[in-house]
């Protein structure tokens, strides 16, 4: 060629070498973004399943609306008005709130009709009320709303012999049990040491009357016709200060000892079992969760001994096990074990307020922590310290890589409705009040780095939870669960629950979700997924599913209170040991799920 | 040129061409900038969500705003955004470059475009569009490349705790915080490091720790100054609580005397954290401090803790100590003639009654 012909060449030639060069990485970026796409799907086949979309949209739905819960403006709820519980007598100011206990837990009419009114047996509590019928021994836990009086005509019998109102006499020969109990006890005798007959005194100008002793009718009605079981209301007519404490609890959110009843009763799996005719077997369920309406589970009847309360065995009964190992925590810990060997010698009859650290008592007790408010009081507010919920919400401060990120999906069941944040101002004061009451006994700082190790473990564990999630949600993604969700049993209560519970408060995402599937979606994880361990339904939940339930929410809750309670071997060979074994077998289970899938060789 | 010296060339301008396309489309040679890609992906999700609010909105006015904010939305200018934080500016110093340490700038938000989504990861009523980011976050603030710009940060308030090794690091915060408010015209407004006082190094208000834990160690430390004020300050408010106008009052009148009389009064929620004045009052929220002190750096605690010491200012005073204070008490007394001579011979002066109104 010519020269010429060659120079014009030139620029072309080194045009097209140079976009070949360009393309040929353009292409590979390409190729490069593909692949880490399809690195996050476990399969593009699966992005045309029906109940993966509608995953997808639920989530992506929830997603906006817990932007815009976020977004609006947080009304401020009406103010109460605040009755000063001054450290001296009761006043009447305060007998009014106690006795108007009931209306206050339950502000508004709704609210009583669903929890409050009394329905005898006909129908359930809450939201499920009409569900299920109520057993008779719920009469017993829930005197509230089932109590039914006993009615005989072989009462009237004996109204021959006695008075209607010669309880004890009568009583005597009856239920010798309960009189002897009760005379034992200071309502018999109510002035029977200077420390009694002082608090006697204040109750008398309070209710502007003697009182020589606290009869079976002042709590219970003054005859067969009136009787009823005694409710908080009740004892808050002479001990309102401690049913206004008590009250407290509520503000905290749940757990507390107060919203017990309604976390028992709204949860569907509680209404699903019921209504499949397993209700006589949630009596473990009830008579936990029966402190709404009952004042003797610390101080039992009818002896009432607040010596007997202030023992850490008066909290056992309902707090150990599965979700709350804190008895044996405990029991098994340094403390416990001080408690068990010297215990016994201990002065309890002293109102813990004058209680010495390491005079009085050489280890601490469940009230003695539990019960502090700072400043030298102790009241019955006991949830006022707790910061982590019961490790059942995930908290702020992690980077998820699961769905746990976009907990809580658009639910707005407090306190179910946002994750916790442990550094907000109210949680520092808590913390505070922590330390200040471990110091009692031991070095602050050893205090504030024990309790930010301990913040610190839940942290790691709630890591440790979102990798078991990640897991879950490659095999929800995948449709792999065997048989597939569309082919098994529903979502317990799965095909009412969206028009029960309505979208304010399970979201537009979820209440969508369920309308549309009628129950039949995979749901795993913190809070509603824990249904897997309180009932089985057909094929639902599967073993997989089973094992993240109690990770999560079993081995998470001993790895917690172990540590809270300084109880070693619970914390790593019954928690955190255990979880990470979970996550392992897990980690297995997904593996032979996906294999049956044909998505893994 | 000799052909031969030509067709030499040609495998020479092969390679050079193919490096250098192969570069330019490469992701180092990417004609989108890493904070352009943040920018893109934002203005992809307004749209989006513009366009759902669009087709949901029903009134006129609505839409149209809707739809112009669409058309912008449409054609978004990409950009550096550049954030001036209020501080002396280099030119005004004389200096430039590196020596410009005043010369605030903050380019966080170029890829951190997302306002609404920093304003919820942040409490509601957060002004860190007034301070910036990196007074509290650091980090290289002026760095556009992901790495260079979060070298060093904080990512959260748990890592904004681990800075605090010593007052200093606090002093300092408080004294960036003085320098970025803006300025007031009245001189003695002037904002200084002190008043920022109540604020811990997360941003946070500080919370009140209640005197009780103070006491624990300060019974026997500085016994002179803190049995004197248990005896005296500490119970100012029972005195209140037993005055013939503060029985009578409503909330609202309630409120005034709560202000000083009791510790950590705070206006906007009426909450308070004890009765009395108690050492917080006058040595603020003790949570940085109190810190200190019980971790064994009882040096940098004092330093926070001591008045008028380190710059931090000195009117805890002059907030209570207002000759106005009692108008309020005044109004009453003098419609409530005859009811009680509490105002001519006040209750708390008993320590100090003097010969004159000595009871016979």
């Amino acid at each position: 060629m010519s020269r010429k012909k060659i120079y014009l060449l030139l620029p072309v030639f080194a045009l097209l070498v140079f976009s070949f060069g360009g393309v040929s990485f353009a292409q590979d970026v390409d190729n490069k973004a593909l692949e880490a796409e399809s690195k996050e799907t476990l399969t593009t086949e699966a992005k045309e399943k029906p109940v993966e979309t509608i995953i997808r949209v639920a989530q992506a739905e929830a997603q906006e609306v817990t932007k815009e819960a976020k977004e609006k403006p947080k009304t401020k709820p009406k103010a109460k008005k605040a009755v000063a519980i001054s450290g001296g007598a009761p006043t009447k100011e305060m007998q009014e709130m106690a006795m108007n206990y009931y209306n206050i837990i339950y502000p508004s009419e709704a609210a009583r009709a669903l929890w409050d009114d009394n329905v005898g047996m006909e129908k359930g509590m809450g939201a499920w009320q009409d569900i299920y019928k109520p057993i008779p021994l719920q009469m017993y836990w829930f005197p509230r709303r089932h109590y039914i009086r006993p009615e005989g005509e072989y009462y009237d019998q004996l109204l021959n012999k006695y008075e209607p109102g010669d309880c004890v006499e009568c009583h005597e020969h009856v239920t010798p049990g309960w009189v002897h109990d009760w005379r034992s006890s200071t309502h018999a005798n109510p002035k029977k040491n200077s420390y009694f007959a002082k608090k006697t005194r204040e109750i008398e100008q309070l209710l502007g009357r003697e009182i020589n002793e606290v009869l079976c009718s002042e709590c219970h009605g003054k005859d067969h016709s009136e009787l009823r079981m005694p409710t908080p209301d009740i004892c808050g007519k002479c001990h309102p200060k401690e049913v206004i404490e008590y009250m407290e609890d509520q503000k905290y959110g749940r757990p507390n000892h107060i919203d017990s009843n309604i976390a028992n009763f709204i949860v569907p799996w509680y209404a699903e079992n019921a209504r499949q005719g397993y209700l006589a077997s949630m009596f473990g369920c009830d008579y936990c969760h029966s402190t709404t309406d009952k004042c003797d589970s610390c101080h039992t009847r009818h002896k009432f001994a607040a010596a007997e309360a202030r023992r850490p065995e008066a909290c056992m009964s309902c707090h150990m096990g599965f979700d709350h190992p804190d008895a044996e925590s405990y029991r098994e810990s340094k403390m416990g074990i001080i408690y068990h060997l010297e215990g016994e010698h201990w002065d309890w009859d002293k109102p813990l307020e004058q209680v010495v650290p390491g005079k009085d008592y050489r280890a601490p007790t469940c009230q003695f922590c539990h019960m502090y408010q700072g400043e030298g009081k102790f009241t019955h507010t006991t949830a006022s310290k707790g910061i982590w919920r019961m490790g059942t919400i995930p908290p702020k401060g992690i980077d998820y890589k699961s769905s746990l990120k976009d907990y809580p999906y658009g639910v707005n069941l407090p306190p179910l409705n946002a994750k916790i944040d442990i550094y907000t101002p109210e949680n520092k004061k808590k913390r505070e009040k922590w330390i200040e009451m471990c110091s009692n006994c031991h070095s602050p700082r050893f205090a504030r780095i024990y309790l930010e190790n301990m913040d610190q473990l839940m942290f790691e564990m709630w890591r440790l939870t979102d990798r078991a999630h990640l897991i879950m949600d490659g095999i929800a993604a995948a449709d792999a669960f065997d048989p597939p969700v569309s082919e098994r049993g529903i979502y317990p209560m799965g095909d009412v629950i969206a028009d029960a519970l309505g979208p304010k408060l399970l979201g537009e995402g979820i209440y969508n979700a369920f309308k549309t599937t009628g129950g039949k979606l995979p749901v795993y994880g913190p809070i509603l997924g824990v249904y897997g361990v309180f009932m089985a339904g057909e094929n639902n939940p599967s073993v997989i599913e089973n094992l993240y339930s109690e990770m999560w929410f079993g081995d998470k809750a001993f790895a917690y209170k172990g540590t809270a309670h300084v109880q070693q071997d619970l914390s790593w060979w019954y928690g955190a040991a255990k979880a990470f074994q979970k996550v392992s077998a897990m980690e297995s289970e997904a593996r032979k799920l996906l294999r049956a899938k044909g998505v893994i060789k | 040129m000799s052909k031969k010296r030509i067709y030499m060339l040609l495998p020479v301008t092969a390679v050079l061409g193919f490096l250098l396309g192969s570069v330019s489309f490469s992701e180092y040679g990417s004609l989108d900038t890493e904070w352009k890609k943040h920018q893109k992906k934002y203005y992809k999700e307004q749209l989006t969500k513009t366009k759902k609010e669009y087709k949901a909105s029903t009134s006129k006015e609505e839409k149209e705003m809707l739809g112009k904010r669409l058309k912008s939305l449409k054609n978004p200018l990409y950009g550096i955004k550049q954030i001036f934080l209020n501080s002396r500016t280099a030119w005004a110093e004389n200096v430039s470059g590196d020596k410009a340490e005043s010369d605030k700038v903050e380019n966080c938000m170029t890829c951190h475009i997302d306002e609404e989504k920093l304003k919820a990861s942040h409490s509601a009523e957060f002004p860190f569009d007034m301070y910036g980011c990196s007074v509290c976050h650091e980090g290289n603030r002026r760095a556009l490349d992901k790495e260079l710009a979060h070298k060093g940060m904080s990512y959260g308030r748990k890592d904004m705790q681990l800075r605090l090794e010593s007052a200093e690091t606090l002093f300092a915060f408080w004294e960036e915080l003085a320098d970025l408010s803006p300025e007031e015209s009245d001189i003695y407004k002037k904002v200084e490091m002190g008043d920022f006082k109540k604020f811990n190094i997360t941003g946070d208000k500080a919370i009140y720790v209640g005197s009780q834990k103070c006491i624990k160690c300060h019974a026997g430390l500085t016994y002179p100054h803190v049995e004197r004020w248990l005896r005296i300050k500490f119970k100012s408010f029972d005195l209140v609580k037993k005055a013939p106008d503060y029985i009578a009052g409503d909330e609202e009148y309630r409120k005034t005397c709560l202000k000083c009389h009791t510790t950590g009064y705070d206006e906007a929620t009426g909450e308070y954290s004890e009765e009395g004045v108690t050492c917080e009052a006058c040595h603020g929220p003790g949570e940085v401090y109190s810190y200190f002190m019980e971790i064994g750096k009882a040096s940098e605690g004092k330093k926070i803790a001591k008045l008028g010491t380190y710059g931090t200012s000195y009117n805890a005073c002059g907030p209570c100590h207002d000759s106005r204070g009692h108008a309020m008490r005044l109004e009453f007394f003098q419609q409530a003639k005859g009811t009680s001579d509490e105002w001519f011979f006040p209750q708390h002066t008993t320590p100090y009654k003097t010969e004159f109104f000595k009871e016979n």
